[in-house]
């Protein structure tokens, strides 16, 4: 194993972890939500046992609240399953747009502590690829962390997939303060790796003087058969 | 005198019930959704004890701790942590805080902290 195959397996750890940690501090958070509603409800039970009216609307909107957090809990639950099996996924043709989806959700609560939006850009529907889901997802991260960590608080930073100039390209776009090669130069080190992977080609670039353009084009053997 | 009780975390349907909870047992509840206001309402409110989550957007829970307790020494700090952060939670015992609950946490064993803080 080289040294660069030894960084990059703690890389792809990191990245492991760090969406899964995250995942599972956001069901923690439903389940706290669900615990307050439960306990709500055990209030105004033993609110009534003492003689205080019972609020029937309030007690069918606690119940609606919590029914909603199980949708949303089972939402991330999906996700952190959908993630976990992908550790070990073989190499198969993917939806890239369906990817972009998915770091896009499982990034919200990072963009969140940064202070910053993260959105999807406008989609041109499936784009197929060939790959691992788990090392496209990574190199997805890697650049949405790079955009956040240039990105000025509360701006808006944008995940897009899809064919430019004959190339099929992960773009992520974001607001800086930092000029190009001082923001492209923050999380080389992290982004290096999965991109010598895969063989992707990186580049940045400004437009109106402060948005940032980070571009991963992937080579032509990600694309299927169908694509070329 | 109801005890004056902040609660500060960044998600903002568990605080607002959580608050329901603690006023329904006659405390007075602050709610703040990020350590910069929950500075300004130290400031503005003088609250006797704080309910802190440690992860939160913009400045962390142990540096709103830190600040909080330059501002208002005596205000009595509980922290709340998801399983992530039990190491900080620890470290903010250095820095002042009272004691740390895991989040879902108990509502009998939070009001009785936050009583316990008070010395009621």
């Amino acid at each position: 194993m080289t040294y660069t195959d030894d960084q990059l397996r703690r890389r792809s750890l990191e990245f492991s972890g760090r969406i899964t940690a995250s995942l599972s501090h956001e069901i923690n958070n439903v389940m706290a939500i669900i615990n307050e509603l439960s306990g709500l409800l055990d209030d105004f039970t033993f609110a009534a046992e003492n003689g205080r009216p019972i609020d029937l609307e309030r007690q069918k909107t606690t119940v609606r609240k919590i029914t909603a957090q199980i949708y949303r809990g089972r939402e991330y639950i999906q996700q952190l399953n959908s993630f976990a099996h992908m550790m070990d996924s073989k190499n198969q043709e993917l939806d890239l747009a369906r990817c972009a989806e998915q770091i896009s959700f499982v990034c919200q609560r990072f963009a969140r502590n940064r202070k910053v939006g993260l959105g999807l850009g406008p989609s041109g529907g499936a784009l197929a690829v060939q790959g691992h889901s788990f090392e496209l997802l990574h190199l997805m991260f890697r650049l949405v962390v790079l955009a956040m960590d240039v990105s000025v608080p509360d701006s808006q930073i944008t995940l897009q997939v899809g064919m430019q100039n004959e190339e099929i390209c992960i773009t992520v776009t974001g607001d800086t303060v930092l000029d190009e090669n001082e923001a492209f130069s923050k999380e080389n080190a992290a982004l290096t790796g999965i991109v010598e992977k895969l063989g992707a080609e990186v580049r940045s670039s400004l437009s109106s003087g402060k948005t940032i353009h980070l571009i991963a084009a992937l080579p032509k053997d990600t694309w299927p058969l169908s694509t070329v | 005198m109801a005890i004056k009780v902040l609660l500060v975390d960044d998600e903002k349907e568990f605080v607002a019930h959580l608050a329901e909870r603690l006023q329904f047992r006659g405390l007075e509840v602050e709610t703040a959704s990020d350590g910069e206001s929950a500075l300004q309402c130290i400031k503005d409110k003088a609250p006797e004890v704080m309910v802190l989550d440690l992860q939160m957007p913009g400045i962390s829970g142990i540096d709103t701790l830190k600040s909080a307790k330059a501002i208002a020494p005596e205000l009595q700090v509980i922290m709340l942590t998801g399983y992530g952060t039990i190491e900080t939670a620890k470290e903010g015992k250095e820095f002042g805080a009272l004691e740390y609950l895991i989040k879902p946490c108990d509502i009998i064993k939070l009001y009785t902290l936050i009583e316990e803080a008070v010395g009621k």
